[in-house]
């Protein structure tokens, strides 16, 4: 019998054992073979192209991509063999050479590799386009995406996916170089022993993993716009992770600890069982219930930034351009008027004067002063005629003034009020006007006028001598279904009066379009984590209940029913599965509250949903994991 | 005296048509409240799957087996794993402990699922673990203490739901000699004080002189059975051995 003889027949007697490994694969192959077709996909180049931004986006998520699914196909592969070591160990035993079996296991890995890579990029061509369009109306986008078949993500699929097979391969050729016989025989039966509770050592331990994540939480919920801005992002990441990590090692055993001795109800089987065996298991699994916790964490802050991005598409653009239609020029103006009526369109029609000077700003926020140091940028619209338009101000004297700026809603943007602009008239005069308001919006689009002022009728007049007046047409239509024509008219006539041409609905649709793909790329990570981090609980939970068979078998024998077990397992694995969910969405929210400071948009409702669908996916690994519990102690 | 355990033409075959082999050929026997009752016989005798039988754990292929008045061999297995609880008793050769418990919470696991209050399981708790000198190992792990405490904690489970029996499967093959006297005194000390019916599979004749009636069983039948009665235990010990020296020859456990 060949090397090669035994690894088929091993491959074919333990193919419930390789199906784990082989879905993870297949599982990461498919995800990546997607995601390269989405790469090279013709209609979401077409959306990229225009945008530099995506492109960075696009290629940054890919590397994340591969490094997370090279970690996860890692792990599953040591876990694998890890669940081996026994069967290794016996072979070594009877006389099979180190270098024979070594052999054994590269030949294994490559085939396996080999063979999901076959499967992986079938599945994913057939699947891909099923799983983009779930996925699309998953999150309720409507891009048109239709993917198609591409050689060239099926080459990069297959060069990483071998890179990674051969690499693999090689560990697990190596792996009996690396351990002593009595290692490989002892990898089940080593378990930790249960450290009798050092009360003193466990709460300055326990104390400080609360200690680390609430200081974090409050650091974090202060200002942070400051100087040292990396530092404190730095101090808090540090200490909420670290924090976790201690609230897993040390926090959550000490509260049991402190539930066994002191919980009137502990007595009752199902928690007698679970709590032992969580304390007894969690200090071991530190270091993996830390990282789903900030993998869920980060995953959940991604998803509802991009999807509250997208959620506010429709405010953004509004922001960015307050009035539908934009044209600077008498005669493009009354085009337009031609059209509208041509087309009986509703429309409200409104008429601005601006006047263009520069202006010392340095009394203001810091970006301010060098990006609007020439008069290009600054605008003064006058008084009464902003509020004959509709917009509500103040009474202004005449060295005051209302300032329009949509960017000071949060905390990096303070409000400007109280500030001093100060505006040369000419050579011997010179005007302080004092903030007295500053509105987080735009009276016009920045394009057209730039940081905007409103200052008193008379002022205004002062200023329009020494600056350059302009005026500024705006038109507000009815919703219609004429809005694809009308823009279109309206693009033409901009384009013949050499005007710059965006339209509200011109920057809806762009911002629809990119932010539909970065909250589609957004979701797309977002799952493939879910996946992953479920995945490693559920591998390791059911190698647990393998552990824990013989416990089972006394239980029975002692005349325990299944109910009665299942209970037991079933608030194990609820707070098992349920404790990194809550803390890490507990985590993503501190997170998301911190960028809801600085941006002052609301994320509330989108970050609602993204928890909940996080959470119900997250839920069928609990699901799976009860189902092999409930296999196991039936088998018995 | 009432009887407590009957067994009935107790039959047990393993395999199917063709390559039948027959454990148990129909054994009889009863067994009285407060007995202290060994099995011993040659390896493959059938001492186990007795054990088993009797235990609930299997089923008999043919015969009845009565505890307490209720024919086990035909119960559901629900009702059976709740019969198992509440009335029998276990001691195992490898103790069967839980190592993520305490000692008490390992002794007090049968009552977990039973409504008794806190209050009551600790005051059980203290007068079982005192008669089985067990009382400051409360707190301990399983880990941390030597076999023969630890089969007295298993002892201790095995009692504390006052079963009507405690069946004991080889529970001095994993202990030393001191330990296994000692165990063995505590055990006919729970059966002359507290009259606590215990059956005990063992190949072991020094064990089986502290029971008050020993069967033998050679190729699933019952060969012989023998009384204390009032007879020292080192006499009693010495007829142990010379059954065994009859039953003996080869195929005998050699230890």
């Amino acid at each position: 019998m060949t090397v090669f003889d035994l690894v088929k027949k091993n491959m074919r007697k333990n193919i419930s054992r390789y199906s784990l490994y082989f879905f993870s694969m297949i599982f990461s192959i498919i995800v990546y073979y997607v995601f390269a077709t989405l790469q090279y996909d013709q209609s979401i180049s077409k959306v990229i192209g225009e945008e530099m931004r995506l492109q960075g986006i696009f290629n940054a998520s890919n590397y994340v991509l591969l490094t997370f699914i090279v970690v996860f196909i890692w792990y599953t592969n040591s876990f694998f063999i890890r669940q081996r070591k026994r069967e290794l160990g016996l072979y070594h035993l009877v006389g099979i050479e180190k270098r024979t079996i070594g052999k054994m296991i590269f030949y294994e890995n490559m085939l396996l590799g080999i063979f999901s890579l076959v499967v992986g990029i079938l599945l994913g061509t057939v699947f891909s386009r099923l799983f983009v369009l779930f996925l699309l109306k998953l999150m309720g986008l409507s891009l048109s995406i239709t993917l198609t078949f591409s050689l060239q993500a099926v080459l990069k699929t297959a060069v990483v996916f071998l890179i990674v097979t051969v690499f693999i391969s090689f560990q697990g050729y190596f792996i009996m170089y690396r351990y002593t016989l009595l290692d490989l025989f002892q990898a089940e039966s080593k378990s930790e022993r249960v450290n009798k509770m050092n009360s003193k050592r466990s709460i300055v331990v326990g104390g400080l993993g609360i200690l680390l994540v609430g200081c974090g939480y409050y650091l974090s919920s202060g200002n942070i716009v400051t100087p040292r801005f990396f530092l404190i992002v730095a101090v808090v990441l540090f200490s909420v992770i670290f924090g976790t990590f201690l609230l897993f090692k040390a926090t959550i055993e000490w509260l049991m600890g402190l539930y066994r001795e002191h919980a009137s109800g502990y007595y009752s089987f199902a928690n007698i069982l679970s709590v032992s065996t969580m304390m007894y298991r969690i200090k071991a699994n530190a270091r993996v219930l830390t990282l789903i916790t900030i993998l869920s964490a980060t995953t959940l802050v991604a998803v509802g930034v991009t999807y509250s991005s997208y959620y506010n598409t429709k405010a953004d653009a509004r922001s960015m351009q307050p009035y539908d239609y934009t044209l600077h020029s008498k005669n493009a103006a009354q085009d337009f008027r031609d059209v509208l009526r041509e087309l009986d369109i509703q429309s409200n029609q409104y008429v601005y004067h601006i006047v263009k000077h520069s202006a010392d700003l340095s009394d203001f926020r810091f970006i301010t002063s060098s990006y609007y140091g020439d008069g290009e940028r600054i605008s003064f619209l006058d008084e009464e005629e902003v509020r004959k338009n509709g917009v509500s101000l103040p009474a202004l004297n005449a060295n005051e003034t209302v300032v329009f700026d949509s960017m000071a809603k949060g905390k990096v943007f303070k409000p400007s009020t109280g500030k001093t602009a100060a505006v040369q008239l000419n050579k011997s005069e010179q005007l302080a006007l004092k903030v007295i308001k500053s509105e987080p919006s735009l009276i016009l689009d920045s394009e057209s006028a730039g940081y905007q002022f409103v200052v008193n009728h008379d002022t205004f007049i002062n200023l329009s001598k020494g600056g350059k007046k302009q005026a500024v047409y705006v038109f507000n239509t009815d919703d219609g279904n004429k809005q694809n024509e009308l823009t279109k008219n309206y693009h033409q006539i901009a384009k013949e009066a050499g005007e710059s041409h965006t339209s509200y609905y011109d920057v809806f649709q762009a911002g629809l379009m990119s932010k539909g793909l970065f909250i589609f790329i957004g979701g797309f990570l977002g799952l493939v984590f879910l996946m992953a981090t479920g995945s490693i609980i559920y591998f390791k939970q059911i190698s647990e209940a393998e552990q824990e068979r013989k416990r089972f078998e006394v239980l029975r024998k002692l005349g325990f029913s299944v109910s009665q077990m299942m209970s037991a397992v079933r608030k194990q694995q609820l707070f098992t599965f349920g404790l990194p969910l809550v803390i890490g969405i507990l985590h993503s929210l501190f997170a998301l509250k911190v960028i809801t400071n600085l941006t002052g948009e609301s994320l509330i409702v989108p970050v609602l949903i993204a928890d909940a669908v996080y959470g119900v996916i997250y839920f069928i690994f609990y699901w799976l994991t009860m189902n092999y519990y409930r296999m196991v102690i039936k088998r018995l | 005296m009432s009887i407590v355990l009957e067994g009935k033409n107790v039959t047990k075959t393993f395999g199917s048509r063709g390559n039948v082999y027959e454990a148990l050929k129909g054994i009889d026997f009863t067994i009285e409240e407060g007995e202290f009752v060994g099995i011993m016989g040659p390896s493959g005798a059938g001492k186990t799957t007795l054990m088993n039988i009797l235990s609930t754990i299997d089923r008999p292929t043919d015969g009845e087996v009565w505890i307490q008045g209720e024919n086990v061999a035909l119960m559901k297995d629900k009702k059976l794993s709740a019969f198992r609880r509440n009335h029998l008793g276990f001691i195992f050769q490898d103790y069967n402990l839980l190592d993520t418990l305490t000692v008490k919470e390992n002794i007090l696991l049968p009552l977990t699922v039973t409504k008794m209050s806190k209050k009551e399981m600790e005051a059980k708790l203290k007068d079982t673990a005192t008669r089985l000198g067990i009382n400051e190992l409360a707190d301990k792990y399983p880990y941390e203490i030597s076999g023969g405490q630890k089969q007295r904690v298993a002892a201790a489970r095995a009692m504390i739901t006052n079963p009507a029996v405690i069946f004991a499967d080889e529970p001095t093959g994993a202990l030393d000699s001191k330990a296994a006297s000692s165990l063995l005194e505590k055990l006919s000390q729970l059966n002359q004080e507290d009259r606590a019916t215990i059956i005990m599979v063992t190949h072991d004749p020094l064990a089986s002189s502290y029971c008050s009636r020993v069967l033998f069983i050679k190729d699933g039948q019952i060969y012989t059975e023998l009384f204390k009665g009032e007879q020292t235990r080192q006499a009693f010990f010495k007829r142990i051995m010379n059954i065994q020296g009859a039953l003996g020859g080869e195929g005998y456990d050699r230890i």
